[in-house]
């Protein structure tokens, strides 16, 4: 009877404390509830559904009868599925190797400059401001195949063969992810020019007293002071391009033979291609599962090594 | 205490300010709305102000309705959002392609009643209706209808060399006199000799009319259950034939992962001589590419070893599965004074006159056409005469086009459409970028996949 008794007080006091939360902070309680209730609805009331609508059969947009794991098997057992999760992860991979270090580098050389900042910060944010579907329209003209081919001219000029670009599968991915690192290039860099400016000047100073050359501090002062947004971006680039799909569906449209398909752009075929909406939110919730999966292993695994 | 009531009528100024509120306001008419109305700042002017005029009239004769302007066209992307949250307008149109899957998915109205109350049953072309029935239920009206054809870059054809004494292309009849005339215009002007798409399930679309004449069957019911049976060797043969216009004739664009839109650019800007399309795309050369409408040719599709097959495809009016009945039969009076009613009357004359006056004045193409809506003859001579005076292109360039003698019409295949052109976009894509590419291993594969994929969960 002791341990009843005793989780029933524990919960009393829970509430008691909640109340006391709320009753001490009243007004700013009743300011936020608007944020709160449009953060119910706009972000987690839309993920709830999905994931109810992917053990739900349906038609259309409307639940029909109860599915279980029939959608979950359905994407599960496609073939283009394993394509779709390989080509996805080959997506993240190439966005780290292209995009991950470069804008970190650009970073420290733009806080160094004296003259010309402002431009330099300027030319390098540009691309940021140009749409996704504009970007990749760009790109896809430059690609083009043939001697017609803007880079292939370029090649031409060099006495070089002309590439397939786009259309040779080996390619289609790393190309699609450069694409993605030139338009994204400039919003990092800006994020890792604020940090870099917050750090300490008498830190560099104390640094050049020790001894250290400019690998040294970089090694030993810049990158340890902002570590914190670079693992902020690490996640939030594994997390953006884990969902990408405008990007080859207006190059490539997942071609040539699903040789760049995404599981987002699956999804979407599914959705809006064949109507068929249960499937494709199994399939979301099943890059949903992955990527809570990647960023709970990264976050267990950075906080083992600061630890150590 | 005043601090806390005024935080709570700041919280509630801001969710309303930020939901918004809107008071409809309600009316004794009946009011439906009409989608694909020609936008105000649309180049085509003229379309808008013909819908303008059928508003007025209908206004005048239907006092009891009132008609709502919906700009929405129909759009692959935007369509399920669109219907799953009741905004589709009463009345949308949309493709062939697309009939059984808007149908499957409940979202267009069962109007088998109007249908039947208007004349329409009577007066249409069964075959076109079969694709609007479902378990004996109407649920559209096919007012468009049109079949694959070749259409030729006139131009390039002259520069090549490719035109009679007349001034008239020598045609290909067969798909190896189609390769080799691609060939010798490509070797003439450096320009693609042909075009095939192979994405957006747009080289599948194209690559079952081939097949067909090739003698290839794609779908087979044995016993109640659905086969794939694409890999037979007349599948093979006709992706044989395909691979060879881009590895032995080298006929084909450069870029091969594209679709039928950039046909449409590369032909309206003098960069490929021959394409697969329709009549209802010859508009789009003209008003996104100012392509001169004198330069278009267009003959029937070519003979195979099995036939001279062409796909059938279309345009089809449907009725948003939440309107009532009353809103229903506004929809049906509202074609009538349209011109896309089966009735002739003096009223539907004038609106078909109306119609193709405006696209000749926009300098659109007017005069060919493909497969009539209507059986009834006096229905079709309506047609015609309304045609006739605005006519602004020599026929005799779709003289061939227009001749059915010896077509074998083919609808599309039966089950899983959407999800087998996406099949065989990929097959296509293979063969045409990897020269080494087994025509019979990628079909295989291909048939593998789409039965365990799709067929098999039928």
């Amino acid at each position: 009877m002791e341990r009843p008794r005793r989780a029933a007080g524990v919960r009393e006091q829970r509430r008691s404390h909640v109340g006391r939360l709320v009753r001490s902070n009243f007004s700013a309680w009743v300011l936020l509830l608007p944020s709160i209730l449009l953060f119910i609805i706009v972000m987690w009331r839309p993920i709830l559904v999905g994931i109810v609508g992917s053990f739900c059969q349906m038609d259309g947009y409307t639940a029909v009868g109860f599915a279980g794991l029939d959608n979950y098997k359905a994407v599960l057992s496609d073939t283009t599925f394993l394509t779709a999760l390989k080509n996805t992860f080959s997506y993240v991979f190439w966005s780290l190797v292209i995009g991950y270090l470069p804008p970190v580098i650009f970073a420290v050389m733009l806080n160094e400059l004296v003259h010309w900042k402002s431009f330099f910060k300027f030319s390098i944010y540009f691309p940021t401001m140009v749409p996704a579907v504009a970007a990749s329209l760009i790109w896809y003209f430059l690609f083009q195949p043939g001697e017609g081919g803007i880079l292939n001219m370029f090649l031409g000029l060099f006495g070089l063969p002309s590439s397939q670009w786009l259309q040779n599968p080996n390619l289609t991915i790393p190309l699609i992810v450069f694409t993605m690192a030139w338009r994204g290039f400039g919003s990092s860099t800006i994020m890792y020019l604020a940090s870099l400016q917050g750090v300490n000047g008498e830190l560099y100073e104390a640094a050049t007293v020790d001894g250290a050359g400019m690998f040294s501090k970089i090694r030993h002062v810049t990158l340890p002071q902002i570590s914190g947004v670079m693992l902020l971006l690490f996640v939030k680039q594994i997390i953006g391009v884990f969902q990408v799909m405008v990007e080859p569906m207006t190059m490539t449209d997942g071609g040539p033979n699903n040789a760049s398909i995404s599981l987002n752009l699956q999804s979407y075929n599914y959705a809006f291609n064949y109507f068929q909406v249960d499937k494709s939110l199994a399939l979301s919730v099943v890059t949903f599962l992955i990527l809570i999966v990647l960023t709970v292993v990264y976050f267990k695994l950075n906080k083992r090594v600061s630890e150590n | 205490m005043m601090k806390k009531v005024t935080a709570v009528i700041l919280a509630v100024c801001m969710m309303f300010g930020i939901v918004g509120c809107d008071s409809g306001t309600g009316t004794d008419t009946i009011t439906f709305s009409v989608g694909n109305w020609p936008k105000e700042h649309d180049t085509n002017k003229a379309a808008m102000e013909r819908y303008e005029n059928y508003l007025t009239a209908f206004n005048e004769k239907y006092p009891g309705y009132t008609v709502e302007k919906d700009y929405w066209a129909y759009d692959v992307s935007s369509f399920l959002p669109k219907a799953a949250g009741g905004q589709l307008p009463t009345l949308y149109n949309t493709f062939f392609t697309e009939i059984s899957k808007i149908t499957d998915a409940g979202y267009a109205k069962d109007i088998t009643k109007q249908m039947e109350e208007y004349g329409y049953l009577d007066n249409m072309n069964p075959d076109l209706l079969e694709l609007v029935e479902k378990d004996g239920k109407y649920y559209g009206i096919p007012y468009n209808a049109y079949v694959f054809g070749l259409w030729f870059n006139m131009d390039l054809l002259r520069e090549a060399g490719e035109l009679d004494e007349n001034g008239y292309p020598n045609y290909p009849e067969t798909y190896e006199e189609l390769a080799q005339m691609a060939q010798r215009i490509k070797q003439k002007t450096g320009k693609a000799g042909f075009f095939m798409p192979t994405t957006k399930g747009q080289g599948g679309w194209q690559f079952t009319n081939i097949a067909w004449a090739f003698g290839a069957k794609f779908e087979e019911n044995v016993d109640g259950e659905w086969k794939a049976v694409f890999n037979s060797p007349e599948a093979v043969a006709a992706l044989q034939w395909v691979k060879d216009l881009k590895f032995k004739y080298d006929v084909l664009q450069d870029n091969v992962l594209v679709d039928e839109s950039e046909f449409i650019k590369l032909f309206s800007t003098n960069q490929v001589a021959i394409g697969i399309d329709t009549t209802m795309r010859l508009k789009n050369t003209v008003s996104d590419y100012k392509m001169n409408k004198d330069n278009i040719a267009m003959y029937k599709m070519p003979e195979g070893p099995a036939g001279r097959y062409t796909l059938t495809g279309g345009n089809v009016y449907m009725v948003a599965a939440n309107a009532t009945d009353e809103q229903a039969d506004g929809v049906f009076k509202w074609l009538e004074v349209s011109g896309s009613g089966p009735d002739v009357t003096e009223e539907q004359k004038q609106a078909n006159i109306e119609r193709y006056k405006a696209e000749n004045e926009q300098g659109y193409i007017v005069g060919p056409s493909a497969i009539s809506s209507w059986t009834n003859p006096e229905r079709l001579a309506l047609e015609e005469e309304a045609k006739a005076p605005y006519i602004n292109v020599d026929m005799k360039l779709f003289e061939g086009y227009n001749d059915f003698s010896g077509l074998i019409i083919q609808p599309e295949e039966p089950v899983c459409t959407q999800e087998l052109y996406k099949t065989l976009d990929n097959v296509l894509q293979v063969a045409l970028t990897d020269p080494n590419s087994d025509p019979q291993a990628l079909l295989d594969q291909a048939v593998a996949d789409f039965q365990t994929n799709y067929l098999d969960k039928q």
